[in-house]
């Protein structure tokens, strides 16, 4: 029998892994990659938030419709020159009687590069599961919930989006450029429908993936030192004690709970 | 049965439990066991409380009273060790020695030892969620061995007395007794069952 032993139903460990998301906030990753003839680097943030908790006996939290949300940022650049070639005119020279030779310069066009920004934010919603890790970390207690495997992530819907955000803002970009810039925009139109959903799910999978690959709700944090009554006046001191053995585990009875064991000394 | 019955949060703190946080409590503030007349005890400090001496007929009595050791607990059901007091139905016994040194008029110190069960019961001291406190009450003590029967009683008030203000300071935040895991609100118990004081309630 452990020295202290808290129990929290399903409502109640939902509560606790809300907090975590919370705590959790916003994190950050970049990075680069490519789509088809595009590079794109992007760069992201996301946050958890929602979802509900069905507690497995013995040791497994399962987190029902965690919502993520996602901020993308990308930039896409294009070389022009993939499409169209790049060419020179040559020197043509006319001899003219009387006055000389009369040349024309060399001109070369090479095509250039160009930048389409896209930005595109959306939740995506998945099922996962949590073993639980109770560690001293330090002079730290911490229950951590640390996700089994990587989630499904359904992304086509938010794929398509972005794959019609980024031929929309393509066509808009290259629309521009006299003579030529219809011909590409159409290109690119092309080219875009060619990458598909299929091409920018390759693309978003890992990125979002990077989110929750790996990802750990810290559910518990306590000094190994507990204070239990502040100092009051000089003639009472702090009361602390030891945490000596934390545990977590899931149990089952008439209903699931999560269990918290605490073993202490003075 | 489930722990959290039908509540979201439990807290249980088993009596060894009981007994850490007792001898944390005491150990950092030890001047709660010990109480003393000026000439034992001149100023309160953190190891002693300093009280006032008695008038009596003139006479000057002058005492030095002690727990030790550190008193421990015994939550229902009792074991042997508590049969001169066994805890009922959400009770708890205390068990401690009551050590003290008597001078009258500066005469020679008389001292003594008595050993003490007092039967408690945890009330609930402060209510605020999240930073509520269990308490302690004593209700009756037993003092094993004095005879006549009249002056074990008149003995045991006296103790009665001592014994409540000794643990009249205690303190269980409810914070503890989640173990830090959550605020509680109270809302079942505190009850003294099983071994464990239990709590009950949501969380903050």
């Amino acid at each position: 029998m452990p020295d202290i032993l808290v129990a929290a139903d399903e409502p109640a460990a939902t509560e606790l892994l809300h907090d975590a998301e919370a705590t959790l906030g916003t994190l950050s990753r970049s990075g680069s990659g490519s789509l088809g003839p595009f590079n794109a680097n992007w760069s992201a943030s996301a946050f958890l938030a929602g979802g509900t908790v069905d507690l497995i006996a013995p040791n497994v939290i399962r987190l029902a419709n965690c919502e993520l949300h996602y901020n993308l940022h990308f930039s896409f650049s294009f070389d022009l020159s993939n499409i169209i070639p790049d060419f020179c005119l040559p020197q043509v020279c006319i001899h003219i009687p009387f006055v000389g030779t009369f040349c024309t310069p060399t001109f070369c066009v090479n095509w250039p590069t160009i930048t389409i920004p896209v930005n595109f934010s959306d939740v995506v919603r998945f099922t996962a599961d949590f073993s639980l890790n109770a560690h001293l970390s330090g002079p730290t207690w911490l229950i951590d919930a640390v996700i089994v495997g990587i989630p499904n992530l359904q992304l086509s819907v938010a794929a398509a989006a972005i794959l019609a955000a980024l031929g929309v803002a393509a066509a808009a970009a290259l629309a521009v450029i006299p003579f030529i810039g219809p011909l590409l925009a159409g290109a690119v139109l092309a080219i875009t429908a060619a990458i598909g959903i299929a091409g920018v799910t390759g693309l978003l999978g890992p990125i979002l993936s990077l989110f929750v690959a790996g990802l750990t709700f810290t559910i518990y944090r306590q000094p190994r030192i507990f204070n239990v009554l502040p100092a009051s006046g000089a003639l009472d001191p702090a009361v602390n004690i030891r945490l000596d053995r934390i545990a977590a585990s899931v149990s089952h009875t008439d209903e699931d709970e999560l269990l918290i064991e605490a073993d202490i000394s003075a | 049965m489930s722990l959290t019955q039908t509540q979201h949060i439990f807290g249980g703190v088993h009596e060894t439990g009981i007994n850490d946080l007792l001898r944390a409590f005491f150990t950092a503030r030890p001047r709660y066991l010990r109480y003393g007349t000026p000439a034992f005890v001149p100023a309160t400090t953190v190891a002693a409380t300093s009280v006032a001496a008695i008038p009596f007929f003139g006479l000057n009595i002058q005492f030095l009273i002690s727990c030790d050791p550190i008193p421990t607990v015994d939550i229902t059901p009792g074991g042997a060790g508590s049969a001169p007091l066994m805890p009922g139905t959400n009770e708890f016994t205390i068990r401690t020695n009551l050590n003290f040194t008597v001078t009258i008029n500066n005469g020679p110190r008389i001292t003594g030892s008595l050993v003490v069960l007092a039967l408690c019961r945890p009330f609930v001291a402060v209510s605020t969620p999240g930073t509520g406190q269990i308490g302690i009450t004593v209700s009756r003590v037993e003092i094993v061995d004095i005879t006549p029967d009249w002056l074990e009683s008149v003995v045991e008030g006296l103790v009665l007395g001592i014994i409540q203000t000794v643990v009249a300071t205690v303190r269980f935040p409810f914070n503890t007794i989640t173990a830090g895991a959550f605020g509680l609100i109270l809302l079942a118990g505190p009850t003294a069952e099983t071994d464990q004081i239990k709590v009950r309630g949501n969380a903050l």
